[in-house]
């Protein structure tokens, strides 16, 4: 959806090919016929791109204040419309976030990629931001969220086993994304991203099948990609989970009226906890703590070696390495049949100067091995610390969305009987459910932020 | 008044960890920040294709995300030979050197083919016909000038990370060309 | 209208949304394949028909039945392109038509929360805990068990060592290149200026009976298709030298023993990373830069930006385009190869556009090992590695800093500020100093033990007669000779810098000095040849003329010297040795 444009763009700057003389010779014009110029529509500007980065700052901006300051639940639904169509269908759903994870990561280990500004700033910004308000990107600026925020009709409560056993698939795909990316093989993300299709209107009939299931499930299963395929999330819930100020349910104290208990359609309202351990369990839940941590190392070296056993596969994704592997297949298996036309095309590249190909690519699988252990060793770590992580009990005496699952779409917000005294719809006269406060705590404050 | 409970010491120890992660995330990110910026550009990039790279395999048309490919043919006029058995615009052995589709390579009729004068003819591209499959290119640049050559469209091209025809092409012909200078052109000296 | 009515009124709307949706999703789904049979670039119908008028060819009926198919194919083509561009906005309408109906009846039939008695905290805890655990733990299986089973069945063919790979190949397993030997490096004239880069010769016999334009004593001439300036290379049995010009550029190989051509190397067609246009300075040309060869590949690179690697029996190896430089004076730094790496400066611009890069690219492949940008402006030296302060070292020069980088890793150990603008006259090297020279104003030693910025402190002297302008100077560790364009001769002592003497030779000079065992050749501009004593005396002790103008260093090698002139590669003298020559695929 680029602007088109009638501007006469010669070709800019090219260096003479060496090319020998033409086989037919140039054309000796009698008439006046003037050979034509070539014509080229304009790229889109690069100030346009600055002008997404400012946007993404504002609306990030934006959703923060609507949710912290304005706890406004349609102030949020009307950015999150906005951020659909602007970052979504009018830019195409790229540059994104999400993806920007991948470019990050080929900066950082190939020393000939130069990262466009507007790409880091894309990936760093949601990030900070969350760092003090949480994941506000979530909630109005991502489109895909935007999306499927939208969408969500008749919301089904997913068993808070079930999304935890999934919410492990986050983990491993960031790592796969980067994995991949900073060997140079391929962006993963952006290939299996099932949204991307809808927004540019077009897409391989598996991309589009695959879009219209999430779209199909979103209707009924809240943000389903957010919570359980995500990448960028997991940087997101890691650095919302040590933000500066969190998103609360109630603008004043929760008086633990339970009604806002399941106003979530994502499931990351946590109730209190109060009620202590019995002794006993404490010493048993200690010892499988400890016990766990110690499995740690193991899972991290397990992983680590299925990591470096899944390399195998996983370099194929680069495309030295399947050239090579054309070539190595051909010649060590040559096929009774004839190659495709494409396949015979690449492989008369490969002949040309097979020595230095297969070099490259025996040098480029052995990153892949290596990063297939990092691959495996953090998959093995998440693992590990998401099974320590049951035994320690959270210490809560509100009902409270947790900082790094919370969307900060607002939606809770309304459920809570002081936020209706904070807007002004309580009923006059009616007391506020809950544990009871005495008249003289407990002045209600205008602000909703702690 | 402050409506907060007073907080406990486990909660102020909890804040205090936070705080300090939090600290040493926006540290990582400035150093991550400080280090890419070394090695970034201000300018945003875009795909091109390197006509010298071209083998001309066809997968322009059916690999690009689009279902009509950002990919068209070129035409460096310039380097056009003007030819009235144009081997771009006819099939190898012609029925007859007229514009009838029995004689045409492009299967979309996206060449058009103007008489000038005796014997040059005009061929140019109609773009919004050109699928960018590249039977055109194959015939000129093998038994002709080679003036005809795939290029990407930038008003088209939604510009993706990672371009799906890149991954797919034999001849490593794509490359990424900082915005300011966006088009590679089939060139010669003169 | 009632709650109720309201109510029944959205429920249908979301129905018919719902039902339209999947229709239209379905009808594209449907649309989808039946376009292949319609394709214009698979249709098989259509190449049917075209074969049979091929065995027909005046059939008129045929080739309108042609026309109609082709037509119809194309119709259909588009209207296919169109049809799914309208579905698809059909699609996103009664997906938004169903969202936003379902969410308002939703909303309207929002069950009030009715909070129950919440259950013991602590079982419920228990069993959330178990609960979460068994889930995470099944996931981390699953996913193992998928990763284990592709592993092990869909692994590629490529090996992860050279070793593994030569055993799949069948070949012996090479043994990694050790490179070329510090013997054979000296025994050949392998780049610019000699195997150590500085301009002295290994060899001490230097032929100068001979006559240009008669052809005595001349072993043999041959001409040289493509003109250039950079000097001639030699390694054991192959002369190697570059020409180009906007048409062409390439690399062409003589035989040492009697100077036919055995290949000539085309730099293949490349397109130039998009930058500047090219702008050839006549008294640079395309080809200045000498190329440079590790006796496994001859490596070469042009004005035009483009890099180019041949094996020493013509295949090519690699090439790249590093793009078009900006350079005043046209390009004319030569390459330098060492441990494997070839070094390739690339200093253009001004300094504040940091556009200079200094590339190290892996011999064998081209891949680059390291590269560091340079915030320094064009240059016309040539870097030079040396071995001193127990490492080896790379020098390379441009206005205003002298840096030393180490050569494996790129990192810089020294940088001096000591040079001054249109910066040609390249590094050299003896007895523990690094001379460098400020064109025209001053010859300056350096120490190279130093590490950081030495400018101040590691200037062993400086002295201000004597400094060349585009030639480099040459040294035997006692004195240093350095001869300017309009032919000043000058001899400076290497400990001090003192001028000991300075002669008029009355031509002018582009090529840089050799010498040659206790004597000085110097090749002036006309073709003259001169041999002087390497000493103060400056004694003139022979003199040779060519008949042809000579802007190139010559190459002095194992009893030969070689000149090139403007159209030819002249060869003098007789090899002494008996060099083995090179088989294919060395």
């Amino acid at each position: 959806m680029l602007v088109r444009g009638w501007l006469i763009c010669l070709c800019l700057g090219l260096g003479p090919l060496a090319v020998a003389e033409p086989r037919f010779p140039p054309p000796d014009f009698e008439t006046e016929y003037q050979i034509p110029e070539e014509q080229y529509a304009p790229a889109r500007a690069l100030w346009v791109e600055y002008l997404d980065v400012a946007v993404l700052l504002g609306a990030l901006g934006l959703a923060s204040w609507f949710v912290a300051r304005r706890r406004s639940r349609k102030a949020v639904l009307g950015l999150s419309l906005f951020s659909l169509l602007y970052f979504g269908f009018f830019k195409a759903g790229c540059v994104c976030a999400i993806g920007s994870v991948q470019n990050v990561a080929l900066a950082l280990f190939n020393p000939t990629y130069a990262i466009p500004l507007t790409v880091l700033v894309f990936f760093v910004a949601p990030l900070a931001v969350a760092l003090f308000f949480g994941r506000t990107f979530c909630a109005a600026v991502c489109p895909h969220g935007a999306l499927q925020d939208l969408i969500l009709v008749k919301p089904v409560n997913v068993p808070r086993w079930l999304a935890q056993g999934l919410g492990v698939i986050p983990y491993l795909y960031l790592g796969l994304g980067v994995w991949f990316a900073a060997t140079g093989g391929a962006f993963v993300i952006c290939r299996y991203d099932p949204f991307v299709g809808i927004f540019r209107f077009s897409g391989s009939l598996t991309m589009m099948l695959v879009g219209a299931l999430f779209v199909v499930t979103g209707l009924f299963v809240g943000r389903p990609y957010c919570r359980f395929l995500c990448p960028y999330g997991v940087l997101l819930k890691l650095a919302a989970k040590v933000s500066r100020w969190r998103v609360r349910i109630t603008p004043d104290i929760c008086t633990q009226c339970q009604l806002c208990e399941h106003s979530c359609p994502f499931g990351a309202i946590r109730e209190p906890v109060v009620t202590r351990r019995d002794p006993r369990e404490l010493a048993r839940e200690r010892r499988r703590f400890a016990a766990l941590l110690a499995l740690v190392p193991v899972l991290m070296l397990a992983g680590g070696w299925l990591g470096a056993r899944f390399s195998g596969v996983a370099a194929q994704f680069h495309p030295v390495v399947e050239l090579a592997e054309l070539y190595l297949r051909h010649q060590t298996n040559p096929p009774s049949t004839p190659l495709p036309a494409v396949d015979a095309l690449a492989y008369a590249r490969a002949e040309r100067d097979a020595d230095a190909l297969l070099a490259n690519a025996v040098a480029t699988r052995r990153q892949f091995n290596y990063g297939g252990w990092i691959f495996g060793a953090f998959a093995g770590l998440v693992v590990g610390a998401k099974l320590a992580r049951y035994s320690i009990q959270p210490r809560r005496t509100d009902f409270e969305p947790d900082r790094g699952a919370c969307y900060a779409c607002a939606r809770c917000f309304e459920y809570c009987p002081q936020e209706r005294v904070r807007l002004g719809t309580w009923p006059a006269g009616e007391p506020i459910p809950g544990i009871a406060i005495p008249p003289s705590q407990g002045a209600l404050s205008r602000k909703g932020t702690v | 008044m402050d409506p907060q409970p007073p907080k406990s010491t486990g909660q102020n120890r909890r804040d205090f960890l936070r705080q300090g992660f939090r600290g040493a995330a926006l540290l990582g990110m400035g150093g991550l920040v400080g280090a890419l910026s070394w090695r970034s550009s201000a300018e945003t990039t875009r795909w091109q294709i390197d006509p010298q790279k071209c083998v001309r395999c066809g997968q322009c048309a059916t690999a690009c995300v689009l279902e009509h490919s950002a990919v068209r043919c070129a035409h460096a006029q310039a380097m056009c030979g003007y030819c009235e058995l144009c081997t771009g615009y006819f099939e190898p052995d012609p029925n007859d050197l007229n514009t009838g589709a029995e004689n045409q390579l492009c299967p979309t009729a996206a060449i058009r083919r103007r008489f000038v004068e005796d014997p040059y003819f005009e061929y140019t591209i109609d773009e919004a016909l050109c699928i960018g499959c590249a039977r055109c290119v194959e015939g000129c640049n093998r038994f002709g000038n080679g003036s005809l050559y795939l290029q990407v469209r930038h008003e088209i091209c939604v510009n993706c990370n990672e371009c799906a025809i890149a991954r797919v092409c034999p001849g490593d012909a794509f490359l990424r060309v900082p915005v300011s200078r966006p088009y590679i052109s089939k060139q010669i000296a003169h | 209208m009632t709650g109720a009515e309201i109510q029944r009124h959205l429920g249908w709307v979301v129905i018919v949304a719902a039902v339209f949706s999947i229709v239209v999703g379905a009808a594209m789904f449907v649309n989808h394949f039946q376009v292949a049979t319609y394709d214009p670039l698979t249709s098989s119908a259509l190449a049917e028909k075209k074969d049979l008028l091929r065995e027909d060819p005046p059939n008129e009926t045929l080739k309108q039945e042609i026309r109609d198919l082709d037509l119809q194919i194309r119709q259909r083509f588009f209207r296919h392109l169109a049809f799914n561009r309208g579905g698809a906005w059909f699609l996103l309408g009664g997906l938004a038509a169903f969202v936003i109906a379902g969410r308002y009846l939703v909303s309207s039939r929002i069950a009030l929360p009715a909070p129950q008695r919440r259950p013991d905290d602590a079982s419920a805890l228990r069993r959330h805990a178990q609960a979460g655990r068994r889930a995470v733990a099944t996931t981390a299986t699953i996913v193992a068990i998928l990763l284990l089973l592709l592993g092990f069945t869909l692994g590629t063919l490529v090996p992860e060592s050279p070793e593994a790979l030569a055993r799949l190949t069948g070949g012996e397993p090479e043994a990694p290149d050790p490179g070329p030997t510090r013997e054979e490096l000296r025994a050949n004239w392998p780049q610019f200026r000699g195997p150590t880069g500085d301009g002295v010769a290994t060899t001490t016999n230097l032929p100068m009976n001979w006559v240009g334009a008669t052809g005595d004593g001349v072993a043999w001439k041959s001409p040289v298709p493509l003109p250039g300036f950079g000097s001639p290379i030699v390694w054991q049995d192959r002369v190697l030298l570059s020409g180009g010009n906007e048409t062409a550029r390439a690399v062409f190989c003589y035989s040492v023993a009697d100077g036919r051509q055995l290949w000539q190397g085309l730099v293949p067609p490349m397109t130039a990373p998009p930058g500047r246009k090219l702008e050839v300075q006549e008294f640079t040309g395309i080809a200045a830069p000498t190329p440079a060869t590790d006796g496994r590949r001859v490596f070469a690179i042009f004005a035009t930006g483009e890099l180019v690697a041949f094996h020493l029996d013509g295949r090519l190896a690699w090439s790249k385009h590093l793009g078009v430089p900006e350079n005043p004076y046209g390009f004319a730094t030569s390459l330098v190869v060492h441990d494997g790496k070839l070094f390739v400066q690339y200093d253009q611009g001004e300094a504040e556009k940091e556009l200079s890069r200094l590339y190290a690219y892996d011999a064998a492949t081209g891949r680059t090992v390291w590269e560091q940008r340079r915030a320094l402006p064009s240059s016309w030296t040539t870097p030079l590695v040396i071995e001193a302060a127990g490492k080896p070292q790379l020098i390379v020069t441009s206005q205003p800093w002298a840096i030393a980088y180490d050569p494996a890793s790129g990192a810089e150990l020294w940088r001096a500020d000591c040079l001054g603008a249109d910066l040609a006259p390249s590094p050299i090297f003896a007895s523990d100093l690094l001379y460098l020279v400020h064109p025209s104003v001053a010859v300056i030693a350096l120490r190279v033990d130093g590490s950081g910025d030495v400018t101040q402190t590691h200037i062993a002297w400086q002295n201000e007669d004597g400094a060349p302008d585009i030639t480099s100077p040459v040294t035997d560790g006692a004195h240093i000779f350095a001869v300017t364009t309009w032919g000043t001769l000058a001899c400076l002592d290497a400990k001090t810098g003192a001028r000991l003497a300075e002669k008029d030779l009355e031509m002018e000079f582009n090529a840089s000095p050799i010498l040659v065992g206790s004597r000085l050749l110097l090749v002036g501009i006309p073709g003259t040849a001169l041999l002087l004593s390497a000493d103060p005396a400056l004694e003139i002790l022979a003199r040779a003329e060519l008949g042809e103008t000579v802007h190139a260093s010559p190459a002095v090698v194992d009893g030969r010297l070689y000149l090139r002139g403007k159209d030819h590669l002249h060869a003098m003298g007789n090899p002494t040795g008996n060099p083995a020559p090179l088989s294919y695929g060395q």
